[in-house]
Parts: structure tokens; C-alpha cells; sequence
């Protein structure tokens, strides 16, 4: 069972959505960051 | 410069119904259920987890509705259970884990722009007939994460108060509700049908009124009546149907122009009709799905009211008769063949209304093939038989995508 009140990956994909909308990142830093994240779950 | 989480103003999600925190209800009847968000600056709220946690089991969860522009059932609604599956019973398993909190969830992200203070989510609770009364019923608000559009960080809102829901059935003495059905519910008395939410363009819907005494007395309801109102631009009554239990003076009539059926009802000389947690067959209304489109239909105080086999009544108005929530049945066009019932799948549903027809059925045409059978007359030869079965038959199983 999923338990959303803990779901942190959601939440800080949503950030990184968040941060790309505000400018606070760059889109290649997001995609970068996006890159890393599926590696580190690919070598899971 | 990016504003730090601790710099905003502090979030607070409370639990309220319509900003109170407290009300009281009676079986039966309806609560709508505000996730309220307060304590925000000019932030907007853009990304969303918590729970709501119930402190004892039971009550119905009818569905529930984000506040725009978050999406309520699709795109990044995860909320759990989801949309699609509800109603359902509040229980300590609702999600499969028998003995774990009695809670469920929400989960969203706005794909654009976000929401400031007010209420985030609405929740729509119905009491049941026969939850325990008196009872009190706390409601916590357990924040996880939120994502505000002013900083890339997460924060997690503080909690408000509990809400408490106090349920009381002292004053209600009756308790009606309706269902809308694919065939006239049998027997009469005694359980409530589960109702439909789907029905074909042309197909026929019965809409049933049910009651049940719910005081604790055991004498039984003697006569009433009640207003059932529905939309007359998707469906169309055409005749009423006082069943077999409330026959004597009987009373009831239809002005599908201003979609209202006016003081549906009767009375018997029965005792001990409807007496909780039984429910009894007031009356049906026959109906047509004329136009594609959603129908609602809602229950409203008939003209005379109630009154019981011991004398009592009139009993009348929303402290006496406690009136259950409204019903709404999309109509749509038949999407494949079989499927009688346009729930977008032929199954036992389709099958128990082919073989109602068929026992109905003259090969002849005569008398004709009724409206609620057309439907299953899949070869459109005028009657259902073994030729319609056969189709049936090979239809059995199908579900659209």
C-alpha cells in the first residue's frame, strides 16, 4: 500500500516541476536531474 | 532570490463542513466534508498529499471534488481510493490491510497555476441507515508534503482542529431514499437495491422511493408520500407504479414539464412495514432516457408526510423524515451490442435483463416487445429468444476500452 502523506518522489518530481515554472532551474538542469533520477532507479 | 519555506506564512489544513467544526446529522443524510487550507500569504498551493483519518468505521464515501485547477479523478489525481471507485464504505481496509487506520487519501498536482486559502478538497459522506446513534465521529486532517509556487522547497501545512461529526437519529422518525434501477426491484421490503449509474439512450429507468422507520419504534410505516424531482431534458416519466405494499390511496402525479413528480405515495393497513433495519417500497416511477446526458434525481417532503401504524403523524419536514441523497444516471448511446445497460460491458447485468425479457417475450409481437426490452432484442426481430441469446452469447465478456 502506497502511503501518500510519505510519497516524497511524487512530491519532489512536483518541485522540480515547480522550480522549472519559476525559472529557478534551467530546462537543462531539469533534464539532467530527470536523467539521474532514472539512473539511480534503473541500478536499483 | 528564492524565498525559503520558512520565510512563508504558516499553512494550517483543517477539516471542516462549510467552516464549522462540528454537526450534527441523523441517518441518512448527506455531509459535505471541506479539506480547508488557511494561513497562506499569496502563495498557491501546486502540489498536495495528506490523509483523512476517521475514528471509527462506517460511513459511505460518495465521492469527492478538487477544487480547479486541480483535476478531480484524472491526469494527477493519485488520490486513493480514486474517483472511479467510490462509493465504498469507510472500513479499516478499505485499501486491503484489515486493522490499519481507518483513513483515506489524497494526492494531486496542478498541471497549471494553484490554489490559495479556502478549501483544497470536497468530500461528499453519506450517514447510513442504521449507523450507531448517538456517535461521534472525530475527523483528523494528517498533512504530508506541499508544494507552494513560491519555493522550490516542500512544506508540511500544520494540522487544525478535529472535526466532529455527531450523529443523533432523536427527532427523525422516518428516513427515505431513492434508487434508481435497471429492473423494478423484488421483494418489496427488506434490503435496499444497489442502484444504477449508467443507463442507454432509449432504455427505460426505474426510479424506486424507499423508507424506513428509524426511531426505534417497531410500528411501522402507515401511509406517506414524497416529491421525487428529476431532469425532464434526459429522461421522461411515463407512468408511476404504487407497488404492492402502499396501495391504499394511493396519490401520485407527473408534470414531466416542470420534471417533478408530486406526492408519490399510498398507505396500508399492514403493521410493522419498513421498521429499521428493513426498507419498504413507497413507490416507482417508470421512466424513460430520452436524450443523452446526466440525470439527477433528488427526493423532496410530499405534500401529506408520514404517519405510522400507532397513530403518530403527520410527520413531515427535514427534522421528522430524514431524506437521503440524490441519485444521478449518465445516459448514453448504445456503444456495442449487448450491452443493455451501457456500462461498457456485457456481463451478468445484460444477462439478467435478457432473461427477464425472454420470460416476457410473445414471438408474435403480441402484445409487443416492452420498452425496457428493445434492448435485448439483438437481432431487432421484434422479440427476445434463443436468436438474441445466441448473440448474447458470443458478446458475453466484452468490455470496451
Amino acid at each position: 500500500m502506497m502511503t501518500y502523506v510519505t510519497n516524497r518522489t511524487r512530491r519532489a518530481y512536483d518541485r522540480l516541476v515547480v522550480s522549472l515554472r519559476a525559472g529557478w532551474i534551467c530546462g537543462a538542469a531539469f533534464q539532467d536531474i530527470l536523467d539521474s533520477s532514472a539512473r539511480v532507479l534503473a541500478n536499483r | 532570490m528564492v524565498a525559503s519555506a520558512e520565510l512563508s506564512a504558516a499553512p494550517i489544513l483543517t477539516a471542516t463542513s462549510n467552516g464549522a467544526g462540528a454537526l450534527s446529522v441523523t441517518p441518512g443524510q448527506t455531509v459535505d466534508l471541506h479539506i480547508d487550507l488557511s494561513g497562506l500569504a499569496a502563495e498557491l498551493t501546486v502540489s498536495a498529499g495528506y490523509e483523512v483519518r476517521f475514528s471509527v468505521a462506517g460511513l459511505g464515501y460518495q465521492s469527492y471534488v478538487w477544487t480547479l485547477p486541480f483535476a478531480s479523478g484524472a491526469g494527477d489525481d493519485l488520490s486513493d481510493p480514486v474517483l472511479a471507485s467510490l462509493p465504498a464504505v469507510i472500513a479499516d481496509d478499505l485499501f486491503g490491510s484489515a486493522g490499519s487506520l481507518i483513513d483515506v487519501h489524497f494526492d494531486n498536482f496542478a498541471s497549471s497555476g494553484g490554489v490559495g486559502n479556502g478549501t483544497l478538497t470536497t468530500l461528499t459522506l453519506e450517514v447510513p441507515i442504521g449507523f450507531p446513534t448517538p456517535s461521534a465521529v472525530v475527523v483528523d486532517v494528517v498533512p504530508g508534503e506541499f508544494v507552494f509556487d513560491d519555493s522550490p522547497f516542500a512544506e508540511t501545512p500544520a494540522t487544525g482542529p478535529s472535526f466532529v461529526l455527531n450523529v443523533d437519529s432523536a427527532g427523525a422518525v422516518v428516513a427515505a431514499t431513492l434508487r434508481a434501477v435497471q429492473t423494478p426491484t423484488s421483494p418489496e421490503r427488506g434490503m435496499l437495491p444497489d442502484g444504477i449509474t449508467t443507463a442507454c439512450f432509449g432504455g427505460r429507468v426505474y426510479v424506486e422511493a424507499w423508507v424506513s422507520q428509524i426511531d426505534g419504534g417497531a410500528a411501522g410505516i402507515a401511509a406517506g408520500s414524497l416529491d421525487l424531482l428529476f431532469e425532464n431534458a434526459v429522461t421522461t416519466a411515463d407512468a408511476i407504479d404504487h407497488g404492492g405494499i402502499f396501495q391504499g390511496a394511493a396519490t401520485g402525479t407527473i408534470d414531466n414539464a416542470a420534471g417533478l413528480i408530486d406526492d408519490l405515495g399510498g398507505a396500508t393497513t399492514t403493521p410493522g412495514v419498513g421498521v429499521t433495519p428493513e426498507w419498504a417500497l413507497l413507490g416507482r416511477v417508470v421512466m424513460s432516457a430520452t436524450a443523452v446526458g446526466t440525470a439527477t434525481f433528488t427526493l423532496a417532503h410530499g405534500g401529506v408526510g408520514f404517519s405510522l401504524a400507532d397513530g403518530q403523524g403527520p410527520l413531515n419536514g427535514d427534522s421528522l423524515v430524514s431524506l437521503g441523497q440524490g441519485q444521478s444516471v449518465t445516459v448514453t448511446q448504445v456503444q456495442q451490442i449487448g450491452d443493455t445497460d451501457c456500462d461498457q460491458d456485457v456481463d451478468l447485468d445484460d444477462f439478467a435483463r435478457f432473461h427477464a425479457c425472454a420470460d416476457a417475450s410473445d414471438p408474435l409481437g403480441d402484445p409487443p416487445l416492452p420498452t425496457e426490452c428493445t434492448l435485448v432484442d439483438l437481432d431487432s426481430d421484434g422479440d427476445v429468444d434463443r436468436h438474441d441469446f445466441a448473440i448474447l452469447q458470443v458478446r458475453f465478456g466484452i468490455a470496451s476500452d
